[in-house]
């Protein structure tokens, strides 16, 4: 072997966080070339209380965890350090990915565009159905992360031509601070950010990411409090109401709700949750009912059947709901956009792809009926 | 008559054994840690019930109770089974860390194994002491009870039903050998049985909630469940999902990647997984001829009661051409050349599927394939970041198909389906696009929608970057590593230590799993003989590793003969029987010997390093099929004679018949503990051999002391 790997040559030039900060974007390093670091943040976390004895009390999510020093929270992502609450993963990214939009998913904010995609490890529930615990279910010292401050975040979305970042993956919650910043600085670029949460949060914290992000979509896995409990290990109650204030904070949002056959999937509970929408944000707030695919501890169920997510998507329809659309089949009907006025198409999609977006300055072609999105 | 005693001892601790670890993983993931536990527990029960027995004062009515429990405890097994489950609060399917598998098996083997291990010695103290017979009749038991399990009721019957009749079979016995009143004991069972028949169905279904639970069928391979969910069948085949219909996800993603490959391909074979929408899609290129490999014809012919017509009529197409047979075993046979090759069988998680995977396989694939050929196989990845253990594995395949094949390709995603040949293979979207277009295949998962996120440059590159860079070890028939990678990916799907023990394994230096446990052998050896008071034990150390070396072998034995000839059900279930009616052989040869010396166990001793030697000169060669059998015979032949002959003479010294026993059982433990889970994948079958080969040398040397010391 005597050519060296890429990865050796880059070395030599030198770390790939210097590369990154002393030259412009155009001459960033690929993503997947980065060098991994082995050295966490230590960057003081928002949203605890200092209580006696260097004991702390995180206050970001429902949790609550009380720690000692040297503890770390449920997340395994926040230290408390001599009485400091730290968080370790501020800027350690350890998966970013270049995604279309319509794959997070979001239906109505800028169709057919890609979102820069990043995630640091650790998360604040425990789905059995994850599909990347491979980085939630972990410490961020056991995974690779390599270093992206904000700044060079920015930069690599202006490099990939991303209009978006995406916060997703694992649980952005858990890297608030970080996200928090990087959604300030990319926003001065014009950079959009969006948001992929499970919405296991406390309102102060919501309320305070609503005034920088510009679309959230959040992860309602159930309308029970008992699949909470016992397949996501967390609360309905705080999700729903992270989802009113959302709404009443103006910024776009979008609800997913991933059907497991015969988990979550019974019409009562789908039209419990389709009463509960329209009265709290509304018809107007799109709901993906996602197909589930065998995953992590669930690997050996069987896939949802397609017509669970119709008999979903029709509930919620009857129920008033404007935009319903069944995720994860492709070339269903259910992945286009219909105008509620005239029923005609609007936008056509097939998969992760815009087949035909009949769209003008955000108002149906045919009748002029406005439907609600971010469109540019 | 009352041989019949020892006889049931051996004759229900196969069966019960065999129907034991089926059931098992039909309920719980069954990897090689897995298998290796259970047979671990097994034997560990085994060896303390014989100490403690030795304890227990004789009487026959605590001698009969024993065989009552029995009968009593292995249904209740089976049934607690179906339910633990629920202890872990867990779901059907769900795949389940080591504890949950610990706990479970240590508590069935406990309720089993312990009675078992007793009643050895119970039947020698029943026999005044006739260790002979009472191993003789064991063997006789397990013989006839291996034969007849394999090929009598595993094949006809369920294993609930199998079950049941044996444990009807033992109560007859037990009607025949009781007393006068206490017969009555016999025929209180008889409604316990009857109720037992009406339970197999019902707790099944248990077992299924919250799922709708609709027929299983137990083949000679393993338990195929089908689930309904809708409209939406799903198939299981050991509490692994085989296919869900419809689901075109997974049918398309299943073949058309190698396929487009080729777009102009005139035949393909297909190993495993056809059913459930495979042949479809792959019926979708007109020219093509599809030749379907599957082991197991029940998960067709079970498949076809539920499956509706149109997919029926796929399989029955004249394009379509389905053969029953190992795959392995198929392409070393088949004359004739292939376009394109699919293996679609699940991931390499035991020594078995393991062969799919190796060099020595993918070179037999290239050979059967014609100069444009294409191969294909998927393993589960994960999309968005690739884990330690993951990256192995993946690693290990990558490199292990690129020294077969010029041209390698991956699939990114969260199936990495692996695409290799000696011509071009290509993952650009537009090109393959275009080609699904043009053939009009009107696909809905494989098709540009998806493919130009899915093979955007920069998630290839962060695949090969993540399996590429790094050069790791070849995955080998004999050296089958890529199991233990995945058994490393299962662990760390858990929070606990498995992942960490394992990883701790696979880092350590070979000194410490191979020279380290020799020498410490040794060093107990030489204590042995400086400590002269306690010489007699010395006779049963040979019994210790008898009970290691066959245990060993044959599981070496087994894969060896899986990676040459296929996994073939009557081939495999003949090796078991070649062994245990070679231990029965051999028990009669020691009891027929009318003075046994200690010059008899060196020479059996000498035997087995002869024997050893054998299995470590001949492991790396292609041998003739009827070698294993006589081996297995052989070996078998020499482990009863061994058994009796060591003990006849630890007897003459001292009255305690738990011992020998529990140390043969002790031995095995150790070996179905560390080989399969461990020291297989790790260090391979050649080098593993030779240094049992080394421990049968010891010992032979060790006992050569014993020959001046004539009594």
């Amino acid at each position: 072997m005597g050519k060296i790997s890429r990865r050796d040559f880059l070395k030599t030039v030198g770390g790939a966080g210097l590369v990154a900060s002393t030259i412009p974007s155009s001459f960033l390093i690929d993503l997947y070339a980065l060098t991994p670091t082995r050295k966490l943040s230590q960057v003081e976390a928002w949203f605890y209380k200092k209580l006696p004895d260097k004991e702390i009390k995180c206050e970001l999510c429902p949790r609550y965890c009380q720690l000692g020093d040297r503890e770390r929270g449920y997340c395994g992502a926040r230290e408390n350090r001599n009485g400091i609450y730290y968080t370790l993963v501020y800027g350690k990214v350890c998966a970013a990915h270049i995604d279309p939009i319509e794959k997070k998913p979001f239906f109505h904010f800028l169709p057919g565009t890609t979102a820069f995609s990043i995630a640091t490890a650790g998360c604040n529930v425990n789905c059995k159905f994850c599909q990347n615990w491979q980085i939630s279910q972990v410490r961020p010292e056991q995974v690779e992360n390599f270093d992206l401050p904000p700044r060079d975040v920015v930069r690599y979305c202006l490099k990939y031509r991303c209009p978006t970042i995406a916060y997703t993956y694992t649980e952005p919650v858990i890297f608030y601070e970080y996200m928090y910043d990087t959604s300030v600085k990319a926003s001065k670029k014009g950079i959009r950010n969006v948001v992929v949460t499970g919405a296991h949060i406390n309102p102060e914290p919501m309320k305070k990411l609503t005034e920088v992000v510009d679309a959230i979509k959040i992860d309602l896995k159930a309308f029970s409090e008992e699949f909470y409990k016992e397949y996501v290990r967390g609360e309905l109650k705080p999700v729903l109401d992270a989802i009113k204030i959302v709404k009443e904070s103006g910024k776009w949002l979008e609800i997913v709700y991933l059907v497991i056959p015969t988990l979550n999937d019974s019409p009562e509970e789908i039209r419990k949750m389709s009463k509960w929408i329209i009265k709290e944000v509304g018809p107007d707030v799109p709901v993906h009912f996602s197909r589930f695919h065998p995953m992590y501890l669930i690997k050996n169920l069987p896939p949802t059947p397609v017509s669970t997510l119709e008999r979903a998507r029709n509930i919620a329809l009857e129920e008033g709901i404007n935009y319903v659309y069944i995720g994860n089949v492709p070339g269903h009907k259910g992945e286009s956009t219909y105008c509620p006025s005239c029923k005609n198409v609007v936008i056509k999609r097939f998969a992760y792809q815009i087949l035909k977006n009949n769209l003008r300055k955000g108002k149906c072609k045919f009748c002029g009926q406005p439907i609600p999105g971010i469109w540019s | 008559m009352n041989f019949l005693f020892p006889f049931l001892l051996g004759f229900t601790a196969l069966s019960f054994q065999i129907f034991l670890m089926r059931e098992f993983v039909a309920h719980y993931y069954g990897n090689e840690i897995t298998y290796g536990l259970i047979l671990a527990f097994w034997l560990l029960w085994g060896g303390i019930g014989s100490l403690i027995a030795n304890k227990i004062k004789y009487s026959f009515s605590t001698f009969t109770l024993f065989y009552y429990s029995l009968i009593f405890f292995f249904p209740f097994s089976l049934i607690f089974l179906r339910y633990s489950r629920f202890i872990y609060k867990i779901l059907p399917g769900e795949i389940t860390g080591i504890l949950p598998i610990l706990i479970t098996s240590l508590f069935l083997t406990l309720l089993i194994c312990f009675p078992l291990g007793a009643l050895f010695v119970l039947n020698v103290k029943f026999f005044k002491g006739k260790i002979a017979l009472v191993y003789l009749m064991e063997a006789l038991g397990s013989s006839i009870g291996g034969v007849l399990t394999y090929f009598l009721l595993i094949p006809f019957f369920s294993n609930w039903n199998s079950s049941l009749i044996i444990i009807g079979f033992v109560t007859i016995c037990l009607f025949l050998l009781e007393k006068g009143k206490r017969k009555i004991y016999a025929v209180l069972l008889i409604p316990f049985i009857l109720f037992l028949i009406f339970l197999d169905k019902p707790t099944q279904k248990h077992y299924w909630k919250p799922f709708n639970f609709i027929e299983s069928k137990d083949t000679l391979y393993g338990k195929l469940s089908i689930i309904k969910t809708e409209e939406q069948l799903s198939l299981y085949d050991n509490g692994l999902l085989v296919y869900s219909y419809p689901d075109i996800i997974n049918a398309e993603e299943a073949v058309h990647f190698a396929l487009i490959q080729r777009p102009n391909a005139k035949s393909l074979l297909l190993i495993g997984g056809g059913i459930g929408g495979a042949i479809a899609q792959a019926l979708k290129y007109k020219n093509l001829k599809i030749e379907y490999v599957e082991l197991d014809p029940q998960i067709i012919k079970f498949s076809m009661k539920y499956l509706p017509e149109k997919e029926k009529k796929y399989l029955k197409g004249k394009r379509v051409k389905i053969y029953f047979r190992d795959g392995r075993a198929f392409l070393n046979n088949v004359k004739k050349k292939y376009d394109v090759i699919i293996l679609n069988l699940p991931e390499p998680s035991t020594a078995q599927i393991n062969r799919f995977y190796t060099y020595e396989f993918f070179k037999l694939v290239k050979q059967k394939l014609s100069k444009q050929g294409v191969f294909s196989f998927k393993v589960s990845s994960s999309e968005n970041y690739i884990n330690l253990p993951l990256q192995k594995l993946l690693s290990s395949l990558y490199f292990t198909l690129k020294k077969v094949f010029k041209n390698v390709e991956v699939v990114p995603g969260d199936t990495n389906i692996f695409i290799g040949s000696d011509a071009p293979v290509t993952l650009d979207y537009m090109e393959l696009g275009k080609r699904i277009e043009k053939l009009q295949l009107n696909n809905m998962w494989v098709n540009s929608y998806t493919l130009f996120s899915r093979l955007m440059e920069e998630r290839i590159n962060s695949l090969y970057e993540k399996i590429k860079s790094k050069e790791a070890k070849i995955n080998l028939d004999l050296v089958p590593i890529s199991y233990f990678y995945n058994s490393i990916l299962w662990a760390t799907h858990f929070k606990g230590l498995e992942s960490k023990i394992l990883t701790f394994f696979s880092e350590i230096p070979k000194f410490w799993l191979l020279d380290f446990p020799l020498i410490l052998f040794l060093i107990i050896l030489f204590i042995i003989i400086l400590l002269k008071r306690v010489r007699f034990y010395s006779y049963l150390l040979p019994v210790w590793l008898m009970g290691f070396t066959t245990i060993s072998l044959e599981l070496i034995i087994i894969i060896a003969f899986q990676v040459n000839f296929g996994y073939v059900y009557q081939k495999i279930a003949l090796l078991f029987s070649a062994f245990m009616f070679g231990l029965f052989c051999g028990a009669l040869l020691g009891k027929k010997i009318k003075k046994i010396i200690s010059l008899n166990l060196i020479f059996i001793q000498f035997c087995f390093m002869v024997l050893t030697f054998i299995a470590w000169k001949f492991i790396e060669i292609k041998w003739a099929e009827i070698f294993p059998y006589i081996f297995l015979f052989l070996m078998g032949f020499l482990g009863g004679l061994l058994f009796v002959v060591a003990n006849e003479l630890f007897l003459k010294k001292e009255k305690n018949y738990g011992i020998g026993y529990a140390l043969d059982l002790f031995g095995s433990f150790l070996g179905a503990l560390t080989l399969s889970t461990i020291l297989i994948p790790l260090i391979g079958l050649p080098l593993l051999t030779k240094y049992i080969f080394l421990a049968n040398s010891f010992c032979f040397l060790f006992l050569i002391p014993f020959f001046r010391t004539q009594h």
